[in-house]
Parts: C-alpha cells; structure tokens; sequence
C-alpha cells in the first residue's frame, strides 16, 4: 500500500492552487494513495530501450501557418466575459513582486 | 409519423423532399425534450429560441434548393463545445456563466452542413468520470432504467439520442467515453482516429487523447453525422490533412467473406459477465456465418492501458485546467489576495473528481517524480500501440465488449476511484493508440442494452462503418428501441 | 574594479523578441504600442479549447540565428509547458523548448576595447512565447492591471556559457549579439521596447578555484550600460559578502537602476517546479535539410565577416574593424565615405571619434546623421590634398553639423583654404621678425622656447590658414638666419 504523507497533499494542493479542510486532505491522502498503487502496476513491465510516446501521431511534424496577422481587435467581447475590467485592462488582485 | 423517432438521414430525406419542415421536426424534439428532461437530465441548456431560428432558415434553404447535408436537421451538443453565444460550462461550476466567442470547428462544420443546435448535453465535469456523476448539474439518468447510469462522459447526449430528443449527438472520447455511453443507451457511437475530428474549441481534458465522434442511433446515421462534422482543420496542429470519405455512401461496399475478425485473448477476463460475453460470440457468429475468419490475437500489454492512461490523462489535465484561474473568464472568488483567491475560485469552481485528478497529475509530472510516472507511462504507452499495430498485422478489425457489464446503478462506483476507472478496461487501450472504435448495440441482458467495440486499423473509419452497417444488417438491433414513455 | 584575488562568473540569458507580424501560436498582432488588451484572441487569453499552431517565420528566424551563431541545429525539437500560475500568463503554462531546443552549441567572439577578442559558448537557443504585462500604478492599489497584448509574442531565448569574466565583455556579448540579430533582420534588438531583455547569472569565486560560487539571477537589465552596471555592482556585492562571512543565496534579484543597486525579490516563492512536459498540443518540430540550406544561403554579410574584410582590405586594426562592422549601418557609413579612395585608417578615424562623438552628445544614431557619408570622405579628401589642415577640418565639421552643408562650400564662403604659397608665408615671418627684434634674439642666443611663441604669431597673421609643415620649414630655416 502506497503511502503519501499528509505535507506532500500540502505541496500538492499548493502547486494545484486548491485548499482543502484537513478532513478532505485526510481522504485525498487515502484515495491517492489508493489510486498511486493501481498505476504503480507499471514498474514490473520491461521498457528499456522503449521511446516515450506524446502522441499517436509524433512520428510527424508540427504544422506551421504563415506569418500573418488574421485576428481583429474584438476587446470589449473578451473583456466582457472577465470577472473584472476597467479602462481596457483586467483587474486582478494585486501581484506583489 | 412519429417525427422525434425518425432517424438523422431518413430526417434528412424527408427534409429534402420537403415532406416535413425543419420547424415542426426541431418542435417534435423540443416537446420531447421539455417533457422528459426533468427526468433524464439529459440536457443542461436547451436552445428554443436558438433551434427554431436556425430551422426555419433550414426551411428557407430547403425552400430555396440550397440545402446542404444534414440541412434541418436537430442535433445535440454536448457541454464540452464551445458554441458561440450559448452557455459552455464542460458542466463545471468554474466555467460559470461562461458564454464564448467564439465556436469550436467540430459545431461549426455541423451549423455548415445545415444541423440545428437543441441543446448542451450534460456530461461528466471537464469529461472526467464513466457515470455522469460528476457533472456539476446532475448526474444523467439512463432512459432505459432510470436508477442507472447512462455512462458517461458524454451521458447526456447518449440518454437524449436514445430517448429521441434529437437525431444526433456529439461526444467526446478521451478513454470511451463516446462508445462506454453508447453502449449503456443502446445506440451507436463513433470514437474516430486521433485527428480526425478538430479539437479546436472543444474544452480539453487530455489533449493527447481527446477526439470528437458522432452518436446516433443507426450506423448510417453515424456515418453521415461524422462526414459532416470531421475534417482538417488548419487550427488544430494535431489535424490530420487527409480526405474525408462519403461514409454513408460507402456502407455496403464490403464482402463479409474473409473478413478476419480478431478476438484478443486478453479482453476475454474474468470480471466480463458472462452473459455480455454470450452477446460478443453471438455477434462474431453471425459475421462467420457469412464467411468471415475468426483471429486470436493478442494485446498482451492490455492490462496496463487504464493505469497508463490514469497517469497521462491527469498529468495533461493538470497543465489543461491551469488557465481556470479565475482571472479572465468565469468563476472568480475574491479571496485577501492574489493566492487565496485562485485557490478559494479554483476550489469552489472544480469539483471532488476534478481536484483529485489535478493532485494526481501534478504528483505524477512534479520533479523527482516525472520519469517513474510520465515518462514511463509513455513507454508502455508505446508498447499498447505496438500491440495494436501487431495485431493488426493479422486480422482486419477487432472485436470486443465495449464495456465489462451492462450500465450499473447510480451511486454504486462513485464513492471508489478504482471501481469507476475498471469500467473503461475495454476502451482506453485503443485511446491511447489513437485508434478508431465504434460501439453498436448487439443484445440485451436483464433489461438492459449490451454493445460490442468493433476496433479498427487507423484512418479505417470507413471500414469500421461497413462492418458496423453489416452488423446492424443482420439483427434486430438497429435503434434499440427505448419503451416510448 | 573587482578585487584581484576575485574571479567574476557570468551567464546571460537574452530574450529577443522576433520580428513578426503575428504571435508565435496566433493570428494576433505583434505591433508595439497599441491600446491594452487590443491585440489579443481567444488563443492568447487562453479561453477554454483553443489550440497553438506556430508561426514559420520564427522557425526559420531561430534556423538563422543558429547557423550565425555556429551552432548546431536540432532537426527535432520539441515543444514543452512550463507550468506556474500568474496572472499575465493567461494558460497557467508558457509554452517554451525544454529537453529538446531547436538550436545547440554555439559560439559567439566578442572584441574588447583593448584589442584583444574572446569566444563566448552558446549554450542554447529556443523558441518561446512571452507573457503579459501587469501594471501596478493605476487605480485602486489593492490590484493589478493586466494587458496581455504581449502573451504569445514570440521571442528566442539565447542562453550563454558561463564564460563571460569581466563586466565589460558581458556589455561586449550584448551588443554583438544585437549586431547579429539585427544584420539577420529578427530581432529589432530595441531594449527600450522591450523587444531585447536580459537577465544575468552572476557569480564569484576566489581565482584558481575551479568550482563556480553560489549564483544570483538579475532580471530587469533594460539596457547595455544596465547590464554592465548591475554585473558590476553585484559582483562586489558578492565579495562584500563572502568576506564578511555570509552565505549567498540563490535567488533572483531586480537591478533598480534609479538606485543603482540589485535587490532581492522578496515574496516570491520557495523553489519552482515548472512540471515540464512535451506539449500535446504540438507536434514535435521536424526541419528537413534543405529549408536549412536554403535558409544558410540567405545569411548576409555577418559582423565577424565584415570585421574581417576590413581588417585585410583597408589595414584597420581589430577594435577599429570591429567597431566599424557592429552595425549595418556604420559599416555602409564607413564604405560610403570612403568612395573616391580616401585613406580607410583617416576615415576610420573620423568617424569614430569625431562622428560619434557628436552623434553621441546630441543623442542621435548613425542614420540620422547631419553629415553624409560622402561629405565626410569629401572633408578627408581636403585634408589629404592639403587644402585645410586638420585642425581647421574640426572647424569645418563642426560647421558642416549644424548646417549640413559641403565641406568644400564651408571652406570656400569662410576663405580657410590653407596658405600653401611660400611667398605669402614668408612675407609673414618676415613682418613678425622685423617687429621682433628682442625675440629673434633670444632665440638665436639659444632660447629654444620662443620658437612656439613664433609659430603662434605666424598662424594668427594668416588666420591658422597657413600650412604647418610649410610654416615650419620656413619658419625655422629664417630664424636660424
Ligand atoms: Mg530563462
Ligand atoms: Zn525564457
């Protein structure tokens, strides 16, 4: 049985961006550690000299468009959709550097 | 005439022959949908106005001659498109209110090819579950027992198609959760290739391995829905720039003699009910009636594509849900700063499973460990492909069960991650090789629809459509009819 | 000057933003200035299912660049996500090249003032989008303003060697880095705009050590005199430190250049995890052979090319070469002026520290110089033919920058041909020996000193007109008697 102790849930939430009570940390511990034994299955198959697979399609090449301008100015559209806007700009909490 | 019972391309016909108009068809489903979805919870937004606009400028076009494909026709959307000017939520709380501007390639090319939008289908949060449950509005209750999931994650629009809401639906299949849904609803559903569909505008779960496809309750009917809707398209980098066939054109072209119908050993587990299994031989006997050859094939990495796709569908999910930030559009919980306000959004807005599989992705792609999780589960994901290519090597298509078991009761894998994530055993394997699957309705047990996953060669939608048609040909089983309530 | 028992570590991470129409992933405007927020598209707001396709332009500029940096290119590179959340980075992930950059191994020479030159190792270069600007002066002070007419910019990030030792050759590194991107026609190099940034990885350790010190990371080097000062200033920071018994951290720091010191980012938080991988969304990037051959054959005349052509065809030494070949147009300047077979070290020199000193006070670049190039070799041609001397030529120059007129004109309307007539200059001398007696005296008694105060006389009788080795000549042989 995998085991995650509760700071890694922490650092986890944290790089998440999520906050959980202590409870649901609890049960996040158990049901990830749960599910970290289901997929630890993969140890035991042999893949040396096996290359990683991105994508079914990545023996190909990026497509490239040409360099040009196709998008017009459709501001306002975009910016009312936003939680917060003013003077054509976002509004965000304040980012302290 | 029944008009909701009418099939996509009979509709199309008679639409064309201006025998019915696209008014009173998109009306007849309406009704259908205003008076079961209480019940179903099919639909989490449903397009009156929208629909009947769109219809009668089909019967202005039908009218004038002009009409194009599927001209008229009612078809649904699941929540997972973006649609221009209509509520797109991937039935997430974070994506609260969010109305895009802009529309996905996959709805647009159906509105070109004449479709006409009834309504955002539920689905699981962000695609993420087998059962519909974790859908921010509501799990979708299955049409044929109500107490059952109708699968998931595009439930919603398997429970509409099957109950005759609409002629057609979109899905989206990320590990089956196009063909999973079909099979419980009993109506056909197509996964395509990888790049076969645009993914342009369809909200990404893992983009690895989401494709669109077509769901209806005929493989005619699938196979003229996925001509219209599939395609390259110069905004996806993973579109692949290659002809579509006329698949519904082409269904009865195929000799069945010599057809080399592959069964994998491995598909054939204990946990398969053995009345499922009864109704996948069944169906196999009736191809080899007609001349067709039974391969043993084996896929003997089978039992690693859930664990493997369990670890790269959440590591891409991770980096995909990242922009729901609440920073531009959508769900925003001011918080006392910067910090706690992503987390207080990001918290309100996803739900359990979503949050859970955004932990499991960051664990698995964080440093120290990315090479024991990711990396690995790309290697094996690469041996799974391989056994796919080697099979293929002697047989035409693969037969399987699309799902262990007939749909099960809402509430029963829920509370267990690893009970929900078995149910897509027979599915994520042809996912993660990108391959193209279709499920087709081929029995009943206790009551409820039973479908088989016929697995083709890549870019072989054309192929997998003749052998489906072929099937459907040979039983009762086309549109298994729900007991019209 | 750093302490002599000190080493300086240097790295430097330039951003240069391409020179596109369009974003790297979008259809989006690139151009400089607009009103916020007004050239973005769902793609750069990082709305729900859009998707990145790249832009051809700057795969072929990142080729270029490479092949003028003699590195290796990647036939394969990959795409990746960075992953971290900030509110000008609309995804929640920048896509960059991790593992697998498009270009490898390269090397640059920069040239010092003192006339040596030096390899500087390319590490890398890859191809990424930019983010967002957040403004923090506007309204409200508990938020930000967000404009993300930047987020998916294009930029080439190019990564040096550790192996830039003094300040002065990290501002050396810059500058021809901005020369090649600019004879290439990528990067318009402008650090005001923004569109070149850099960011320096300082470190110092005791000389002979071979381990590195602990290194900082200084962002926010706006220009090339930014660059050398916070390198500068951090070094001996760093020393100051290590000396006093404390530790270094690695950390980022911000060059306050009203301060002129760098400062700890404060607040920002613990070690990052970018959680890298392969971008699904991308394919990865395959280069067939010939589009890099063909893209080989569109490569101008590079610096180090010119530099050298003018070291062997006109004699120049290397720091004048050097100097004269840092931009296109210095270079062309300096051809120009030489039309007609003026003497390339003349020219040379007139216009580095005459041209440029002048262009430098009143802040204008080369292009926009009051004095042509063919005036300039024009004003050389009369100093060759003893037409003027050249301390008159100063005066004709400085004159020629206000009015931009002719040399030649300049000379005629103010009558400052030189006096080459022996007959004029020697009626001269012999009016100022006659009206000092006392003086030729003194000098024939072997005061020596005198002889200056004649050669002041006879030049203020002729207007300076008078030719100095003329004057001198004659000047001397009448004296002596
Ligand atoms: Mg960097
Ligand atoms: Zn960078």
């Amino acid at each position: 049985m995998s085991t995650i102790d509760i700071d890694l849930v922490a650092r986890l939430a944290d790089l998440s961006r999520l906050e959980f009570s202590e409870a649901e940390k609890k049960t996040l511990q158990g049901e990830i550690g749960r599910i970290l034994d289901f997929i630890s299955v993969l140890e035991e198959v042999n893949t040396d000299g096996v290359s990683p697979m991105s994508s079914t399609m990545s023996a190909e090449t990026t497509r490239a468009r040409e360099d040009v301008v196709t998008e017009e100015d459709k501001r306002d559209a975009y910016l009312k959709i936003a939680p917060a806007s003013e003077m054509g700009f976002y509004v965000v909490p304040r980012v302290v550097e | 005439m029944d008009l909701i019972k009418l099939g996509l391309k009979e509709a199309a016909d008679l639409l064309k022959k201006r025998e019915i108009s696209s008014v009173e068809l998109t009306k007849a489903c309406m009704d259908r949908i205003n008076s079961r979805n209480e019940r179903l919870n099919a639909f989490v937004t449903i397009t009156e106005d929208k629909a009947l606009e769109m219809a009668q400028r089909s019967d202005k076009r039908l009218k004038e001659g002009n009409a194009r494909l599927i001209e008229g026709v009612p078809l649904g959307m699941k929540d997972l498109f973006c649609t221009e000017g209509v509520l797109t939520t991937a039935c997430s709380h974070i994506l609260d209110g969010f109305v895009p501007p802009y529309e996905s390639t996959v709805s647009a090319n159906l509105w070109k090819a004449g479709g006409v939008l009834v309504g955002k289908t539920n689905m699981d949060e962000f695609a993420m579950g087998s059962s519909n449950e974790t859908s921010y509005y509501g799990p979708v209750r299955n049409p044929w027992d109500e107490s059952r999931t109708c699968g998931g994650s595009s439930g919603g629009s398997a429970a509409a198609v099957a109950d005759y809401m609409c002629m057609g639906a979109t899905g989206s299949d990320t590990g089956g959760s196009i063909r999973q849904p079909s099979a419980f609803a009993g109506i056909v559903g197509m996964k395509p290739t990888y790049g076969r569909c645009s993914r342009y505008g369809m909200v990404a779960f893992a983009s690895s391995l989401d494709q669109a496809g077509a769901m209806c309750r005929n493989v005619e009917d699938t196979a003229l829905m996925l001509r219209a809707m599939s395609g390259f398209d110069p905004m996806d980098s993973t579109s692949v720039d290659m002809p579509i066939e006329n698949y519904d054109q082409n269904l009865d072209k195929l000799t069945l003699k010599g057809l080399r119908i592959g069964l994998p050993k491995e598909y054939f587990i204990k946990e398969l009910d053995p009345e499922v299994k009864a109704i996948v031989d069944a169906a196999v006997a009736r191809f080899t009636k007609e001349g067709a050859e039974v391969v043993e094939v084996s896929l003997p990495h089978t039992k690693y594509a859930v664990p493997v796709y369990y670890i790269i569908a959440p590591a891409e999910a991770t980096s995909n849900l990242a922009r729901y930030d609440g920073m531009r559009f959508g769900l925003r919980i001011e918080g006392e700063n910067l910090a706690d306000t992503y987390r207080k959004s990001r918290s309100k807005g996803f739900g359990w499973e979503v949050k859970r599989r955004i932990m499991i992705g960051n664990y698995t792609l964080s440093s120290g460990y990315y090479d024991a999780y990711y990396t690995k589960a790309q290697r094996v994901r690469a041996l799974i492909a391989k056994d796919f290519a080697d099979a293929f090597t002697q047989c035409d298509v693969i037969f399987t069960p699309t799902t262990p078991t007939p749909a099960f009761k809402l509430g029963e894998k829920i509370s267990d991650p690893i009970q929900m994530f078995l149910n897509d055993v027979f599915t994520t394997g042809a996912s993660l090789a990108g391959l193209p699957g279709i499920s087709v309705p081929a029995g009943m047990v206790g009551g409820m629809p039973v479908g088989i996953q016929i697995l083709g060669k890549p870019f072989a939608e054309q192929h997998l459509l003749q052998v489906a048609w072929a099937h459907e040909k040979m039983t009762a089983f086309a549109a298994l009819d729900v007991k019209a309530a | 000057m750093l302490r002599q028992d000190y080493e300086l570590v240097v790295g430097l991470e330039v951003h240069a933003q391409v020179s596109t129409q369009s974003k790297l992933f979008s259809g989006s405007s690139t151009a400089f200035g607009a009103e916020p927020n007004t050239q973005t598209c769902p793609i750069d707001l990082g709305m729900p299912g859009v998707l990145p396709v790249l832009n051809d332009k700057v795969v072929e500029a990142a080729v270029r660049t490479g092949l003028a940096l003699n590195a290796h290119i990647n036939k394969t590179s990959v795409f990746a996500r960075k992953n971290y959340f900030y509110p000008d980075l609309p995804k929640g992930y920048q896509i960059s090249q991790y593992d697998l950059p498009i270009v490898e191994h390269g090397r640059m020479t920069v040239d010092l003032e003192d006339g040596s030159s030096k390899e500087i190792g390319i590490t890398r270069i890859h191809i990424e989008e930019d983010a967002g600007k957040s403004v923090h002066d506007i309204g409200d002070e508990k938020v930000s303003h967000v404009d993300l007419n930047r987020a998916g910019v294009p930029l080439m990030e190019i990564v040096s060697e550790p192996d830039i030792r003094t300040a002065e050759e990290a501002g050396a590194y810059v500058k021809k880095l901005r020369a090649i991107l600019r004879f290439l026609e990528v990067c318009d190099g402008n650090m005001e705009q923004g569109s070149m940034r850099c960011d320096a990885n300082v470190s110092v350790r005791k000389r002979g050590e071979t381990k590195f010190g602990t290194r900082t990371e200084i962002k926010n080097l706006n220009s090339i005199r930014n660059i050398v000062r916070a390198i500068e200033y951090e070094a001996e920071r760093q020393v100051e430190a290590i000396e006093n018994g404390e530790k270094i951290y690695q950390e980022t720091r911000l060059w306050d250049a009203g301060k002129n010191i760098t400062r700890s980012m404060r607040g920002k938080e613990n070690a990052h995890d970018y959680r890298y991988f392969p971008d699904p969304d991308l394919l990865p990037l395959r280069l067939k052979e010939d589009d890099i051959e063909a893209w080989k054959k569109t490569l101008p005349e590079l610096p180090d090319q010119l530099k050298d052509r003018f070291m062997r065809d006109y004699s120049l030494n290397n720091y004048d070469a050097a100097v004269l070949s840092g931009s296109r147009e210095s270079a062309r300047f300096f051809e120009a002026a030489l039309e007609g077979g003026r003497d390339p070290k003349l020219v040379a020199n007139w216009i580095m520290v005459e041209l440029f000193g002048a262009l430098n006070k009143s802040g204008k670049d080369i292009t926009e110089s009051p004095v042509s190039p063919a005036q300039l070799g024009q004003l050389v041609g009369l100093i060759e033919k003893n037409t003027i001397s050249g301390k008159i030529a100063k005066t004709v120059f400085e004159e020629m920058l206000q009015s931009s007129a002719d040399p030649e004109e300049i000379v005629k309307a103010k009558g400052l041909v030189q006096i080459t007539d022996t007959g004029a200059i020697e009626k001269a001398i012999d009016d100022i020996m006659a009206a000092n007696a006392d003086q030729v005296a003194d000098f024939r008694s072997g005061n020596e000193r005198v002889y200056g105060w004649f050669v002041g006389q006879v030049m203020k009788a002729t207007q300076g007109k008078a030719n100095p080795a003329m004057l001198n000549d004659l000047l001397r042989k009448k004296l002596q008697g």
